[in-house]
């Protein structure tokens, strides 16, 4: 009985680069996320074959400089471990030594065998803590962290937005960090990615990956975390920062359809995608209060985040602001003349992603991971947006959390 | 293989244009960029920076809105030497260009629009000096360059943008936006007659917007006091920054970039993440992450810039210091012939991968189209440069250098 493997790689005519990404997906909670985050790090230092930094390096740099990454992506209830591959295409290399077998042997080694060492270990932990520290000490790292936090306060597993908790990272041991690694084998996985030579890479892939979790339903059909209801809950922090950091948090009532992502995806452009969209020209222009404002659909967290640094004095009326657009749209008051330029904007965004080797394989991870996501047509949706749409996405949101950080 | 088709045409004002084809792209680029940038000379600092800015007020509004009516982004950004005014879109070449001459041509400052702008240009301002390297970056390049505006904020300082105001916009704009100081630089998926008619539509454009003129370019060198500073911040950050007056940077094979990317590997070798200089700082639990290394070169200085994230960050520097100054022993050449040999490798990979980048490839072509420089014929030198050329070249260019540094005081140390 011939076994069906989950790969798909594409055929690739038109980049530099080939690139394959190695997923393995796992429930989120604290706990998985902290030691997902220790054993991707220590695997991008180190591995068994390749025991030290400086031999890992070298092996990567001696091979065209292959782009290596591991780390946890947050997918609502679950972490998608990514192990990522990006290389010069050897056709493109005058160099008979240069070959996928290499190449693809060189990463499957890398993420099928961690190095468990005392040292390794330490070293990886005193590297993360130092990462957390830096990224923390940015006010908008800051604030998106404190307000992940409070939106999940009654569920702290899916509160945490970078790495996990430190505590759990350093109480880590080799041994509880090699159970981690051992139970990976089992957790749903898949390999997806494109290559000039898409028959040979998907053979050495097979050979080369021998996961259990490859003959696993890598598909879920449900990952969305509903919105917690918090009765608005408004929260001031101080640190002494120039800016103000203001993050409001709406909340979706129900579950997101495809059709509603599309919808919120037009919402966030309509509001803040460019530089004449609603809030863009009235915070910043009419204003003056702002640099950047930015506006972001979380679907798997039935989310929609605006967030923008502020002058601490005009923050009250930014916000007032903001809460009225949203209270207009659901009201039915849309500029129809913006609403046309942010689904051509949308749309053309669409079409320069396809452009970028990390968006066509985030999308083919995306086929991969969601049931009847391959069968949409995102394109054809984002057309066929209507007023009405966008209103009852609108509708359905409730105002859950405005956090401040000044 | 895939090699991208260049092609260039020079107007008879002194203006050049540039188009490079990527088949299959969807996106397409066009770009304007300008010979002048933050540290150029200007009476108030920051105003490359404003007037980069209030360059897309017009008299009918924000030109922006224009570029996102039809689908398209749009941008600008100033740097050290040069101002580059961009934008891209799937469709409408010929509006798109139109649009970014007139963006550039067309100044329409009003002392209104110009207040207006402040605020927010102070805001852009707040937005940096909030996050932790701002000072280290900020107090480095003021111990290099001084209060030049080189030692200045790209955005100037909070009052240099409050004093702004028409007359200083107009000033600078007179003394640099001219047809020998710009380029027009295309990238993406165009058919020869797209070419021919991009090229005859630049040629008709740069004679309605952009004026004829010549000005001498001021090369005054800045130079700061080179101290080691340590600076009382609430922060709990451990960045810390080193920075490298290179008094003897000059080119290399003809060109500075070449120069630029030796002196990069030559630190990289001594400090990088595989040397073994790395692995003792790491044995002794002085670094955990890998610093970050950069050679700049402009009109106003040239410099190295060294930062990484250190609880002892004073021992770090010093550790440093003493390893650029330490000449390879007669036992470290393997290893560092072995690193230069990698580093070959690794820069033509960043040559093929530049390819899939539209945005970053045009950006790097049109600095090139102003700096007369030639990446291509750059990679073929380092690729067929033997390891004794590099020690010496790298070693001329480290010839005469002054330290300085900036890190964060810890609780009791001032």
């Amino acid at each position: 009985m011939k076994i069906t493997v989950n790969s798909k790689i594409i055929p690739n005519t038109k980049f530099t680069t080939a690139m394959i990404g190695c997923f393995l997906r796992l429930p989120l909670t604290r706990h998985n996320l902290a030691y997902a985050s220790l054993l991707t790090r220590m695997q991008l230092n180190a591995s068994l074959y390749y025991p030290s930094i400086g031999i890992q390096e070298k092996t990567l740099s001696n091979l065209y400089d292959l782009s290596f990454d591991a780390t946890p992506q947050l997918f609502g209830k679950e972490i998608v471990i990514s192990y990522l591959a990006n290389f010069i295409e050897p056709q493109e290399i005058l160099d008979p030594e240069y070959t996928y077998e290499k190449i693809i042997s060189t990463v499957a080694s890398i993420v099928q065998h961690p190095l468990f060492d005392q040292d390794l270990l330490n070293y990886t932990k005193s590297q993360l803590s130092e990462d957390l520290q830096e990224l923390l000490e940015e006010p908008a790292n800051y604030a998106l962290d404190r307000f992940f936090k409070l939106w999940y306060e009654q569920d702290p597993d899916y509160g945490d937005n970078f790495m996990g908790p430190l505590e759990e990272i350093e109480g880590a041991t080799v041994d509880s960090l090699k159970n981690f690694s051992d139970g990976l084998r089992i957790v749903p996985a898949t390999i997806v990615g494109f290559a000039r030579d898409d028959q040979q890479v998907t053979n050495i892939i097979n050979q080369n990956f021998k996961q259990a979790g490859l003959i696993k339903r890598f598909q879920i059909d449900d990952l969305t975390i509903p919105a917690p209801h918090k009765d608005a809950l408004s929260k001031i922090e101080k640190r002494g920062n120039l800016q103000a950091q203001i993050m409001i948090g709406y909340g979706f009532a129900g579950k997101m359809t495809y059709r509603d992502q599309i919808a919120g995806m037009v919402l966030a452009q309509y509001l803040a995608g460019d530089q004449s969209s609603k809030l863009f020209v009235r915070v910043r222009e009419e204003l003056g209060a702002a640099y950047a404002i930015d506006s972001n659909n979380y679907s798997n967290n039935s989310l929609f985040l605006i967030s923008a640094g502020l002058d601490p004095e005009l923050t009250e009326q930014a916000i007032q602001i903001i809460k009225d657009e949203i209270v207009k749209i659901s009201d039915g008051q849309i500029d129809p003349e913006l609403f046309k330029k942010a689904k051509k904007s949308l749309k053309n965004l669409q079409l320069v992603g396809r452009d970028q080797e990390n968006w066509q394989l985030a999308q083919a991870l995306r086929k991969e991971l969601f049931a009847g996501y391959a069968e949409f047509d995102r394109d054809q949706a984002i057309s066929r947006v209507t007023s009405k749409q966008l209103i009852s996405f609108a509708q359905k949101l409730f105002l859950n959390e405005s956090y401040v950080l000044q | 293989m895939i090699s991208p088709k260049i092609i260039s045409q020079k107007y008879t004002s002194g203006f050049m244009a540039q188009i490079i084809l990527r088949p299959q792209f969807n996106q397409r680029f066009f770009g304007i960029i300008v010979d002048f940038g933050s540290s150029d000379p200007q009476a108030i600092p920051g105003s490359a920076h404003f007037l980069e800015h209030k360059l897309f007020a017009k008299k009918s509004g924000d030109i922006s809105h224009r570029f996102e009516e039809l689908g398209a982004d749009v941008n600008a950004m100033t740097s050290f030497n040069e101002t580059m005014y961009f934008c891209s879109g799937v469709d409408h070449n010929r509006q798109l260009i139109e649009l970014l001459f007139e963006l550039v041509g067309e100044p329409y400052f009003t002392a209104d629009n110009v207040a207006k702008e402040i605020p927010i240009i102070q805001q852009e301002l707040a937005m940096y000096q909030d996050d932790p390297n701002w000072p280290i970056s900020n107090t480095l390049m003021q111990e290099l360059f001084g209060n030049s505006n080189l030692g200045i904020d790209v955005a100037g300082t909070k009052e240099s943008i409050a004093s702004i105001n028409v007359a200083a916009l107009k000033a600078v704009y007179q003394r640099n936006y001219y047809a020998q100081n710009m380029r027009f630089i295309a990238c993406g998926d165009f058919n020869e007659g797209q070419i021919q008619y991009i090229f005859r539509l630049v040629g008709q454009l740069q004679q309605k917007y952009i004026k004829v003129a010549k000005f001498e370019q001021d090369l005054t060198k800045a130079t700061g006091k080179l101290r080691d500073r340590m600076i009382v911040n609430k922060t709990n950050s451990n960045v810390f920054g080193l920075g490298i007056n290179l008094k003897n940077f000059k080119k290399v094979l003809s060109s500075y970039e070449l120069s630029q990317i030796l002196l990069e590997i030559m630190l990289e070798s001594k400090l990088g993440i595989m040397s073994p200089w790395f692995e003792a700082m790491k044995a002794k639990h002085l670094l955990a992450n890998s610093l970050q290394i950069a050679v700049n070169y402009t009109r106003q200085g040239n410099f190295a810039t060294i930062y990484g994230v250190a609880d002892h960050s004073q021992a770090v520097i010093e550790a440093i210091k003493s390893e650029i100054m330490r000449p390879f022993s007669k036992e470290e050449l393997p290893y560092a012939k072995e690193f230069f040999e990698l580093q070959k490798k690794e820069w033509l990979a960043q040559n093929k991968r530049a390819l899939n980048n539209i945005p970053y490839l045009a950006m790097e072509m049109a600095e090139e189209l102003l700096d007369y420089e030639d990446s291509s014929q750059n990679l073929r030198n380092l690729q067929t440069m033997s390891f004794s050329d590099f020690l010496k070249y790298s070693q001329e260019l480290l010839k005469e250098y002054d330290f300085c540094s900036a890190s964060f005081a810890k609780k009791g140390e001032n």
